[in-house]
């Protein structure tokens, strides 16, 4: 006698078809649950690797029209299994009064999952600005306020603001002029004795003219002058020369302004002897 | 067969056993969904890091959920499960989407020195996590479906005499 199916399989299928769609996702449901948790462990594990290393500043320089260019970077290893994608910075640069000084951004990158990557970051500071002038003679400490927005494994958007303090070397740092007492020339003028000195403790090397002009109580000019000047990063200057004014004019103040192909700046006036 | 010798091919669990069954359910929901969050936040918090979450959306919505849960539990043999498990399933769904509007997690302090804030959203993870309520609302939908087409089939299933 040959066999035949059940007669009650199919029927049983019918009646149960809601019964196992609720428990297909039932199970379903578990399994999600369950891959979440593991992507959870791995995100965290992922996230607790991600290694910063601090803006190194400056790394390198570039001068045009009174900005200095600096060329920072920003190193980020992301060993993990995620990507922070996409990523990217922005760096406030405060003077030592929280004055803002210069503003730098990278565009948006992705840190690959199991990857390093260095974003450089160009930070331009006008060196002609008033909030500039000190940080020209005073070697200082800057702030720097870096923001870091991205999204971590497609999911976790962050952002994250760091403060960190960089060392500033001031290109005329310790500038310092010694004005001599006027003597009396056979023409009729004043020679003043003018000595100045002061040490690069930037990362820009000086080269180029300093300008000096004596003015009267009006600001009327009553003399100029001027040093050519080249020193490299860490190197000390001392020199001077002598500035030649009528006594008339009534000589009271000295203005100095360093003048170079690149940049031109004004250095703080000083009051004469 | 005489009407006496009649066996039924589900065995149903007795009133005390269904209420043992919720309520140990409504235990481990209320210490995963109230307790275990409760003592993360104070946790994390000692170390700078916040947690936006209303403390009483947390405890209101967990225990909302633990309760609609266990009362489904509780319900398993009626028709009234599937409608239970949708409620219970909406209701954590309605939760999940809530805490989507509290779902940042920040930290300020200090770290080798710098001065530091990190905010780090969750929203995306949340919104993953909500497919499983959205499950367990379709589940209770079949469940429903089934009681409604084949009352009292489903009991074979789920107390099958072994």
């Amino acid at each position: 006698m040959a066999s035949s199916p059940p007669p009650t399989a199919p029927s049983e299928r019918r009646t149960f078809a809601f019964y196992y769609a609720s428990k297909a996702l039932s199970w379903g449901g578990t399994a999600l649950a369950v891959a979440l948790m593991i992507f959870l462990a791995t995100v965290g594990y992922s996230a607790s690797e991600l290694t910063y290393e601090g803006i190194s500043f400056p790394a390198a320089r570039s001068v045009g029209n009174n900005i200095a260019d600096f060329n920072t970077s920003v190193d980020l290893a992301n060993p993990g299994y995620y990507s922070l994608d996409p990523f990217g910075i922005v760096i406030h640069l405060l003077s030592n009064r929280s004055v803002l000084m210069g503003v730098g951004s990278t565009p948006m990158h992705s840190v690959p999952g199991g990857g390093s990557t260095e974003i450089p970051v160009v930070l331009p500071v006008d060196l002609a600005s008033p909030a500039a002038q000190s940080l020209l003679v005073n070697n200082t400490v800057l702030e720097t306020v870096i923001w870091v927005n991205g999204t971590y494994a497609s999911l976790f958007p962050l952002h994250l603001q760091l403060t960190e303090q960089v060392p500033w070397g001031a290109p005329f740092h310790g500038l310092r002029y010694v004005v001599g007492a006027g003597e009396p020339q056979p023409n009729g003028t004043l020679a003043f004795p003018f000595n100045l000195s002061f040490t690069d403790d930037s990362r820009l090397p000086i080269v180029g003219t300093l300008l000096f002009r004596v003015t009267s109580p009006s600001g009327a000019t009553c003399g100029t002058g001027s040093l050519g000047i080249i020193r490299l990063p860490g190197q000390s200057y001392s020199g001077g020369t002598r500035v030649y004014v009528q006594p008339s004019c009534g000589p009271t103040a000295i203005d100095l302004t360093f003048e170079s192909p690149l940049m031109t700046l004004e250095l703080p006036p000083e009051a004469l002897p | 067969m005489t009407e006496g010798s009649f066996r039924p091919n589900y065995r149903l669990p007795n009133r005390i056993q269904r209420m043992r069954g919720a309520v140990a359910l409504f235990i481990l929901y209320a210490i995963v969904l109230v307790a275990v969050p409760l003592v993360v936040i104070h946790f994390v918090a000692t170390y700078g890091v916040s947690v936006s979450l209303p403390l009483l959306l947390i405890v209101g919505g967990g225990a909302a959920i633990a309760v609609l849960s266990s009362w489904a539990e509780y319900r398993k043999p009626t028709s009234g499960y599937g409608p239970l498990r949708m409620v219970a399933s909406g209701a954590t769904l309605v939760y999940v989407l809530a805490l989507v509007y509290f779902a940042s997690i920040s930290f300020q302090g200090t770290v080798e020195g710098h001065p530091i804030a990190l905010n780090v959203g969750y929203a995306g993870l949340l919104y993953l996590i909500a497919i499983l309520p959205l499950l367990g609302l379709l589940s209770g939908l079949f469940l429903t479906l089934q009681d409604r087409s084949y009352p009292g089939k489903r009991l074979l299933k789920d107390y099958p005499v072994r």
